[in-house]
């Protein structure tokens, strides 16, 4: 079987990678957009919408806020119950204007446009620092499409965690 | 409580006595990361499957490429602890994450093209039937779930001295690159209290 051949030189390189900073790529074949996107405005400036969410599990079920994000309801997620929506904020997207947001942990989401490929589509970079500076996610760089969103989520948080919901939009 | 990875992955091919599955029930509900993990166990079943179909039916075989491209971009993986994987196909991209997941023991859920999902023989998550859809849609969401769209890719993560892990959530019409990373249990100097942090 070839793709075992293939399964196992994969498996074989991970061994090969520094265990604390292992790196991986992933793609969604499909990443739909949020109930907020709506439909995009080719004319209008790139940005980020950051939703904020606080998961928990006080049975309180998923803040009608948020919108619909299915996501939620699929592991990892579902591992809590409830999802409060603490903050939505735009962040413009500019080249060598970095964009900074602070979180309800005291952290700093940081995200700033790298590149615009081609039309609707965009290469940003995010990263989280804690207040003294230091590096949480150092750094992450992201190609999407406007309407497409990523997920950070697993910072800790008042009894739960906080899942950022990170979307282009115009 | 302990639980081997062997015995999670007999677990999920239903090869398991009574007893052992007892335990490993047990060890789920204890630990839910051991249930993303099985889950993850499904996601690759459902990649072997979907990827040995594909080259039983056009006889295309890609395996030398990727192993090519594989060798290219390995010695620049290794020196950081970023992985640059924008010039390898999205598809060679999730069999390196599967299998570098795997093997580092992280929890990966990982899906790149419409396999069937397969569900985990284990039992469901508690607490997800008490998740609430949400009753408002924008009218023009639906109209854009239709629009294909190419994917949203994760080009590369440093987590520095941290671990997290970069997995896709899929649903029946999204799929969302989702980057974990569990806080490492070092305080930040503020007030923020994280004791009972999950």
């Amino acid at each position: 079987m070839k793709w075992a051949g293939f399964v196992c030189c994969s498996l074989a390189l991970a061994l090969t990678l520094p265990g604390s900073g292992l790196a991986l790529a992933a793609s969604g074949a499909k990443t739909a957009p949020s109930a907020s996107a709506g439909k995009p405005a080719p004319d209008q400036p790139f940005a980020t919408e950051v939703l904020i969410l606080h998961a928990t599990n006080d049975k309180k079920g998923v803040d009608p806020r948020i919108g619909k994000l299915p996501e939620l309801g699929k592991a990892p997620f579902s591992n809590y119950d409830s999802y409060e929506l603490v903050d939505r904020t735009r962040l413009p997207l500019k080249k060598d204007e970095p964009q900074n947001l602070k979180l309800p942990n005291g952290r700093t989401l940081q995200t700033r446009l790298l590149d615009v490929p081609e039309r609707d589509h965009v290469r940003i970079s995010a990263s989280i620092n804690r207040p003294t500076g230091k590096d949480f996610l150092p750094l992450l760089e992201v190609s999407a499409k406007v309407g497409q969103a990523f997920i950070v989520a697993g910072q800790s948080y008042k009894k739960g965690i906080l899942v950022l919901v990170i979307r282009v939009v115009r | 409580m302990s639980l081997s990875r062997e015995l999670l992955m007999r677990y999920h091919d239903g090869e398991v006595s009574p007893d052992e599955a007892r335990y490993v029930e047990d060890a789920l509900e204890q630990e839910p990361a051991l249930g993303e993990e099985l889950e993850a166990y499904g996601e690759l079943g459902s990649f072997v499957r979907a990827w040995g179909e594909a080259s039983s039916d056009a006889e295309f075989d890609i395996s030398d490429s990727v192993l090519d491209a594989i060798e290219q971009e390995a010695p620049r993986a290794m020196p950081v602890r970023t992985a640059r994987v924008r010039t390898l196909l999205p598809r060679v991209a999730t069999w390196v994450a599967v299998g570098a997941a795997i093997a580092a023991g992280s929890v990966l859920v990982v899906r790149s093209w419409s396999a069937p999902r397969p569900m985990p023989p284990g039992p469901a998550s508690a607490d997800s039937s008490a998740l609430v859809e949400p009753s408002v849609i924008p009218a023009d969401s639906a109209a854009l779930l239709e629009d294909p769209m190419t994917p949203a890719t994760i080009e590369s993560v440093d987590f520095g001295s941290n671990t997290g892990t970069v997995f896709v959530v899929s649903t029946d019409d999204s799929e969302t690159p989702v980057v974990w990373m569990p806080d490492d249990g070092e305080p930040d100097a503020d007030e923020t209290d994280r004791s009972e942090s999950l």
